[in-house]
């Protein structure tokens, strides 16, 4: 999955290789809770019979996680960020059926 | 007495049912595992066939070569345990110790997560991909009293470089 389609720099290290950091803005942040479709639970609660993957549930937290992260680069695109460092993801169980999806990194300029 | 009839089915139905769905995931779940872990070999196989190494490192960089760009790649899924394996392993939970279809089940998942991860990185074309983070986390039933759906996300995400 390739997102410097925007011009944005994601990385999970603390530094992008092959560039220098010239200023830090701050920790940008992106979440979205997402509930699970109750006929794509029942399905995947059929599925849980007989074991292995939960297609619905995969699909359905990549498509949360896609969109956190991209709220994260809108935010450090607002100010004025080239790169997101050091990114970091955490998932929470909020309410019964739902989840938390949370993307955080650092906003940083580039060279 | 039709009616008393129709409700002692219908209850004899309501104790036969999940022992019959225990014994059918006993049945069909070890297949389905065993099958997802000879392709989960295979497709390991190819990447390092292509490669030459395994892709991923924690490390935070490996190499002292240039690096012309970089970006993240993600990868999850989603799996449960099958009926049988949640039956079994709920009597090993009495005794304690070790639940050994939990063990299997998780450690079938994250392989499987990260082959995506290296299966990700290998279209969008980076040459590794370090810094790889690993987490897991639990689904919540839809009805929170009810243990309707055991599953649990596997998720990888990393740095993936392209050396110029």
């Amino acid at each position: 999955m390739e997102m410097n389609a925007d011009g944005i720099i994601i990385v999970n290290t603390e530094t992008v290789p092959g560039k220098t950091i010239t200023e830090t803005l701050g920790v940008v942040t992106g979440s979205t809770v997402r509930a699970k479709n109750v006929f794509k639970d029942i399905g995947a609660g059929l599925k849980n019979v007989v074991g292995g993957e939960l297609k619905a549930y995969t699909e359905l937290l990549g498509e949360s996680r896609d969109e956190a992260l991209q709220r994260m680069v809108a935010e450090a695109q607002a100010r004025g960020g080239n790169a997101v460092v050091n990114v970091r993801f955490a998932t929470s169980a909020v309410t019964a059926g739902a989840a938390e999806l949370f993307a955080y990194g650092t906003a940083v300029i580039l060279e | 007495m039709a009616i008393e009839a129709l409700i002692s089915i219908l209850a004899l139905f309501g104790i036969i049912a999940p022992i019959l769905l225990i014994i059918i995931a006993g049945l069909i779940g070890g297949k389905i595992m065993k099958s997802m872990q000879k392709k989960l070999t295979e497709r390991e196989q190819e990447i390092i066939q292509k490669y030459g190494k395994d892709t991923l490192s924690n490390l935070s960089m490996t190499a002292k070569r240039e690096v012309s760009e970089t970006g993240i790649v993600m990868a999850s899924l989603v799996v449960g345990p099958n009926y049988w394996q949640q039956f079994v392993s709920k009597i090993q939970s009495l005794f304690g110790g070790t639940l050994n279809y939990y063990d299997q089940v998780i450690a079938l998942g994250r392989n499987e997560a990260m082959q995506r991860l290296r299966e990700a990185a290998d279209t969008a074309g980076w040459d590794e991909v370090v810094n790889v983070r690993l987490e897991t986390s639990k689904l919540t039933p839809m009805v929170s009293n009810k243990e309707s759906s055991k599953a649990m996300e596997l998720f990888a995400y990393g740095t993936g470089i392209r050396y110029s």
